[in-house]
């Protein structure tokens, strides 16, 4: 039974490095240049998976899933033609590229045209029987390429020219094995002779009785002298397929029709196995003929675009932006540290909370001074020129130039503060307020690093407010406070709670070294890390911001409420501070206060800070300590 | 060092492209359906100061997309291995996975770090163990399986 001769199509793999060097040397050396070049690509004999793949799927795949696509692989050296840097048993196939340089070229290109020129290389080597000496001509291919330097995206399609007759091709029988006709005396000397040829992609069979006898096509004249041989033409096949042919074959027929009329043929699909003992039992047998009606135009129609991975007559697209892309790689590598981290050390560690933060802003209203650079890490000389870049900026800056990928904001805000009547309208107040209360209502964790006390208070009360984890640092001139605010509703206190005077203008009318904090350098650094590590411990707590100083430790360790540090002594001392339920910054009473009015009653406080401490109580409990005194003491008590 | 490429099945399915072509139609091609199969590319090399084999590695999909590190877990990376990446409490006896510049190629692979190999093949033998040995007990957490040929 008679029926089409169908061919599977060739899947091309490219291997990364070969797209690296494309790059390279587009950016150096073709720069604007389209011109064509030349690459090699190879391909294998094709080997069935089958069974390997059934055993390990499970229910088994259907027969039509199984079978691999055929591969037509571009090595990393690809586009050095002067090597032949291949894998063992692999048939090397030249082609030309032509790397556009814009993605619009690209896909404006007449396809058509191009894949014309070498259709037409290809049937001029047949005609001219160049074909015969150079047999591999008869797959050069084409690849057509856009590489997008900046996002390492490489956009490909393949074309493999392939002459039609004007009838296709007829399959008299279905495809057999190799053992079906040959005895395994005969196989055993076709590997053999084989071997000998030096492995040829394009050969002919002469069977005589118990051995075959290989060809060179070009001396096919010579060969088919004697009738009673049953001559073969046989070719490498990189199809897996068990019913169907790979690529090579058909410009091979247009070739055999051309030169010598071959209208009816026995062809061997040889695939091989190699391995210590090569076996070619893979091999298939095809009988074939071409209608009587049917010829190769001359010219003759071509196909062969490669079709895409979604079966698509369309070009594909590789990304190999994690492998070449610099922030990405230095993004991954930021990760994977952290992953080594709790794989190696820790294995109960969250990698969820804590180190490898990505969005972080900064809210300052003071510019980059000259005496900053050398102890705040964050700024380089060129930010204090000028009068100085805005801190919260140039800090956000410096944070991307560090870690690309990071998320970083400035903001240059002026906190408002009990004690500093405010200078602007109640509009520019109240913007202050909502952008102040919308910054920390957005984010987790809340750094309190401001340079006074009451500069901490507003934010204090809005972190409350809202439940955010408070991280408090401050310094004196060789001492630090690290401490982190207690949850709304627990037990630890904020950096108010211990105060029974309300913040109030601690920088108007000092001294300039009272005014400027003046430390022990070293200080910022200290305190800093230790607030990062803070944090991180809390975070890692089951309870997270509820976390008391006497619960079970976390991985990491304890979790204490402040730390505070004497750098004269190189000593800390772990201290543990209760809320205060008449605190100024964070007690139910001055909450709810402020969000009965939040702008008057800002507006308050900035121009009264003892009004705080009416609303928070303490004015009463003074009264009533105040009292105190008036009782009489007996001796006795003493 | 040696390379190896293995080709599997498995089936991702990708977005749409615009098809830019009409061809003729041609009766003898076979009509191929979507299709998706992974690369993986493994190489071999020496470890100077862990003075043992490591086994770099990347996998690529049909588009020659490289795969991330969560693809390979997904794919490729044995189930034993899995919860290294999450909630462990163990380490796994081969050891973790982790990404470096491969040292001859400069190229970013990932690879099996090699801090446990010593007291994995340790616990497998205290004579000198070749490399067969080796990639048997670490290739399978990364697919990478041999023949059974080599051992014949």
């Amino acid at each position: 039974m008679a029926s089409i001769l169908q061919f599977t199509p060739f899947a091309s793999s490219v291997d990364a490095a070969f797209w690296q060097d494309l790059a390279n040397k587009k950016l150096n050396v073709l720069k604007l240049s389209e011109a064509s070049q030349p690459v090699y690509a190879y391909y294998a004999t094709g080997h069935p998976h089958q069974q390997q793949l059934q055993q390990q799927q499970n229910p088994p795949l259907p027969e039509s899933a199984i079978s691999m696509p055929t591969r037509f692989c571009v090595p990393a050296q690809g586009l050095n033609t002067t090597d032949d840097t291949r894998p063992p048993f692999t048939f090397r196939v030249t082609g030309t590229i032509l790397n556009t340089n814009t993605l619009e070229d690209f896909k404006k290109l007449d396809k058509n045209s191009l894949f014309q020129q070498h259709t037409t290389k290809i049937w001029e080597a047949i005609q001219n029987g160049d074909a015969f000496d150079c047999p591999s001509a008869l797959l050069h291919f084409f690849l057509l390429t856009f590489a997008d330097l900046k996002k390492y995206k490489f956009y490909y399609w393949f074309a493999f020219p392939v002459l039609m007759p004007q009838e296709p091709w007829l399959q008299l029988q279905p495809m057999n094995s190799i053992g079906h006709t040959f005895s395994s005396i005969e196989t055993a000397a076709l590997t053999n002779a084989y071997q000998a040829a030096d492995r040829p992609p394009f050969f002919l069979i002469r069977r005589k009785p118990n051995t075959v006898l290989l060809g060179r096509l070009r001396d096919w004249d010579d060969y088919f002298t004697d009738e009673k041989d049953e001559f073969w033409v046989g070719f490498a096949d990189p199809s897996n397929s068990n019913t169907n042919p790979g690529w090579p074959l058909r410009n091979l027929l247009a070739l055999l029709h051309e030169k010598h009329g071959i209208r009816k043929l026995n062809i061997l699909c040889y695939r091989e196995l190699p391995g210590k003992v090569t076996s070619i039992d893979a091999s298939k047998i095809l009988v074939i003929e071409l209608p009587p009606s049917s010829n190769y135009a001359k010219p003759p129609k071509s196909v062969g675009w490669e079709r895409n991975a979604q079966a698509k007559l369309a070009p594909r697209m590789a990304d190999l932006g994690p492998l070449m892309d610099p922030v990405r790689l230095a993004d991954t590598a930021v990760d994977l540290n952290l992953k080594l981290m709790r794989w190696r050390v820790m294995p109960d560690l969250d990698l969820d909370k804590g180190w490898g933060v990505r969005h972080i802003t900064f809210v300052d209203n003071g510019r980059v001074s000259f005496s900053n650079p050398v102890r705040q890490p964050l700024y380089t000389f060129n930010d204090s020129l000028d009068g100085g870049k805005p801190k919260a900026e140039a800090a956000a800056q410096s944070l991307l130039e560090i870690q690309p990928t990071v998320s970083a904001a400035g903001h240059n805000l002026s906190i408002p503060m009990p004690g500093h009547v405010a200078i602007s309208s109640d509009d520019a107040l109240l913007k202050d307020i909502e952008q102040l209360t919308e910054l920390i209502q957005s984010h987790d964790v809340i750094y309190l690093l401001t340079d006074s006390r009451e500069s901490r208070w507003f934010p204090t009360l809005l972190a409350t407010q809202f439940n955010k984890l408070v991280i408090n640092a401050a310094l004196g001139f060789d001492t630090y406070l690290v401490m982190r605010h207690g949850s709304r509703h627990g037990s630890l206190g904020c950096y108010f709670c211990n105060d029974i005077v309300a913040p109030a203008d601690s920088l108007s009318d000092r001294t300039l070294d009272q005014q400027c904090t003046v430390t022990r350098p070293g200080l910022a650094a200290i305190a800093g890390a230790l607030g990062v590590e803070l944090m991180v411990s809390v975070l890692q707590h089951a309870k997270g911001i509820e976390a008391g100083v006497s619960d079970s430790d976390c991985a990491l360790g304890c979790v204490p409420h402040q730390v505070r540090g004497f750098l004269g002594q190189f000593h800390n001392m772990l201290i543990v501070g209760q809320s205060y339920a008449n605190c100024t910054g964070c007690s139910e009473k001055v909450i709810e206060a402020y969000q009965q009015d939040p702008l008057q009653f800002i507006k308050k406080v900035l121009d009264d800070p003892e009004h705080l401490e009416h609303i928070s109580g303490i004015a009463q409990m003074k009264a009533e300590s105040d009292a105190l005194p008036d009782q009489d003491w007996e001796e006795d008590d003493f | 060092y040696l390379p190896i490429k293995k080709t599997y099945n498995n089936d991702v399915i990708e977005g749409e492209e615009e098809i830019l072509q009409e061809e003729i139609t041609d009766p003898a091609t076979v009509n191929t359906n979507a299709y998706s199969y992974l690369t993986m590319e493994y190489h071999i090399a020496y470890s100077p100061s862990y003075q043992v084999p490591v086994l770099y590695f990347n996998g690529y999909d049909s588009d020659g997309n490289v795969l991330s590190l969560d693809d390979l877990y997904q794919w490729i990376i044995s189930k034993e291995m899995q919860d290294n990446l999450k909630y462990s409490n163990r380490l796994s006896a081969q050891g973790s996975i982790s990404q470096e510049e491969h040292p001859i190629l400069g190229f970013p692979f990932y690879y099996i770090h090699p801090c446990e190999t010593q007291s994995m093949m340790r616990s497998i033998s205290h004579d000198i163990i070749n490399i067969k040995t080796w990639l048997s007990f670490i290739g399978p957490i990364i697919q990478c399986t041999l023949s059974h040929q080599l051992f014949i």
